[in-house]
């Protein structure tokens, strides 16, 4: 009986941590002052509450990636080629993301 | 003796010649490597591509508006007072001229191509999200048209021969700011520049520009390191970087207040830059070679925003004449502008 709660209890966190509140970490690239996933350009990105995305500044110059969207406003300050910073979305609702110093880039990131 | 002598110059020019020749041959091979960076999209101007057959209507509205001085409070400014096609769509001046001809803070800019910008950030500081909030600003800015946007709207209610121009345009015939905002942005999209002689050698013509051109367009690429920004077949990434000219204006970082941001301005496009002195956001170089002896020191001030691209780039006379050769190829034979006769009241 007690190993059955235990396994239970376990069962329901690992629901709880992996749909209600996700801890998955998304990749997008920034090459060529393009935001991308695989090397296929992105503009728009669904994630679920807590999940956080990585970005890699792959490409040959720094960017500067913020979002002054209410309820998700974060800057990532510079990033120097090479070099990858991270943000997590912990409130559901749609964040405007960009490049401060190249505005062309602009993902919007679904928050479910 | 002699004959030996003959033989050993003959010998050091043919070595001579052939390292020219590999120079060379090396040289074409790294622009061939650049070339796909700076093509030309195909298709029409984002914007222009809709299947709505007032757009021509809208268009030829904001070709008027666009000349028409009466929707400046002075009734002596149009848009093409500063944005003078005659000049590259610029005025040709160090600081632009506003209202009561005062100076203005800043070089006027070109329109020139404005409508492939994904940036949703017009200006030079980028405080515009779209063209129409673009369109409009000059109009009711005090220091330049000084036209509240309502004195705008009832001045071209009270000129009877738009009444027709607005009715075929949008409908309804009824004026407002959004309308002219909307035609003027329309008639913008429309100011293309069309193939220069660097386009044409694009295209395979290897005799359409010059041999000094050719390997400034290398240097552009690499040594001189202008290509990071001046990315594309507008030769812009519509980005905002502080380059270290050292004047007090903060540029975009009063739109958005950031570090990195301050003095930064947006990358202009180098279509028709020879058409375009005096350069930079204060029209403070009079000319291209200006221009890159700036580049060349790396910025006249050195700042905590200074961009990590703009370094002390040690080119020598030659290359700094191939880089302009390079730049002036850039300038296209665009079709006339005709000026229309504007509606009567």
């Amino acid at each position: 009986m007690k190993r059955f709660l235990s396994y239970s209890c376990a069962f329901i966190f690992t629901l709880f941590t992996s749909h209600a509140y996700g801890s998955k970490s998304h990749t997008i690239g920034q090459k060529g002052k393009i935001f991308n996933q695989e090397g296929n350009k992105v503009t728009e990105i669904k994630i679920k509450k807590g999940e956080s995305i990585t970005f890699v500044n792959d490409d040959n110059t720094p960017h500067n990636v913020f979002s002054m969207t209410k309820d998700h406003k974060f800057n990532l300050k510079i990033q120097q080629p090479n070099s990858k910073s991270s943000q997590t979305f912990d409130k559901p609702g749609e964040a405007i993301v960009r490049c401060a110093i190249h505005p062309k880039m602009k993902l919007k990131v679904i928050v479910e | 003796m002699l004959m030996k002598m003959v033989g050993l110059m003959i010998l050091t020019l043919a070595s001579i010649a052939s390292n020219v020749a590999e120079a060379q041959a090396s040289s074409e091979a790294l622009a061939e490597t650049y070339k796909s960076d700076f093509q030309r999209p195909k298709g029409p101007v984002p914007g222009l591509d809709e299947e709505n057959p007032r757009k021509q209507s809208v268009i030829k509205l904001g070709y008027m508006l666009f000349f028409d001085p009466r929707i400046s409070s002075s009734g002596s400014l149009s848009c093409a007072s500063c944005h003078n096609p005659a000049l590259g769509w610029e005025d040709g001046l160090a600081l632009g001229h506003g209202h009561g001809m005062k100076k203005l803070p800043r070089h006027t800019p070109t329109i020139l191509n404005l409508g492939y910008s994904e940036a949703e950030a017009f200006f030079w500081d980028g405080r515009a999200e779209s063209l129409e909030a673009q369109a409009l600003g000059p109009i009711e800015a005090a220091g330049e048209m000084n036209m509240p946007l309502d004195q705008m709207v009832r001045t071209l209610e009270s000129i009877k021969g738009y009444d027709v121009l607005f009715k075929q345009a949008f409908g309804d015939g009824k004026v407002t700011k959004e309308q002219v905002g909307k035609a003027l942005a329309d008639y913008q999209r429309t100011i293309v520049s069309k193939d220069a002689p660097f386009d044409l050698w694009l295209k395979g013509d290897k005799n359409a520009i010059g041999e000094s051109a050719k390997r400034g367009f290398v240097l552009f690429n690499e040594k001189a390191n202008c290509a990071v920004c001046h990315s594309g077949w507008r030769f812009t990434d519509d980005g905002f970087h502080n380059i270290g000219i050292g004047d007090d204006d903060v540029g975009r970082a009063k739109v958005l207040d950031f570090e990195i941001l301050r003095h930064a301005f947006k990358t202009p496009t180098l279509r028709n830059i020879d058409l375009r002195a005096p350069y930079f956001h204060d029209g403070s170089a009079a000319t291209l070679e200006d221009v890159i002896e700036l580049y060349d020191k790396g910025g006249n001030k050195d700042s905590p925003s200074l961009s990590s691209e703009v370094r002390q780039l040690n080119l020598t006379g030659r290359e700094k004449k191939d880089l302009v050769n390079f730049l002036k190829t850039l300038t296209s034979k665009d079709n006339g502008i005709v000026i229309p006769t504007l509606p009567k009241k």
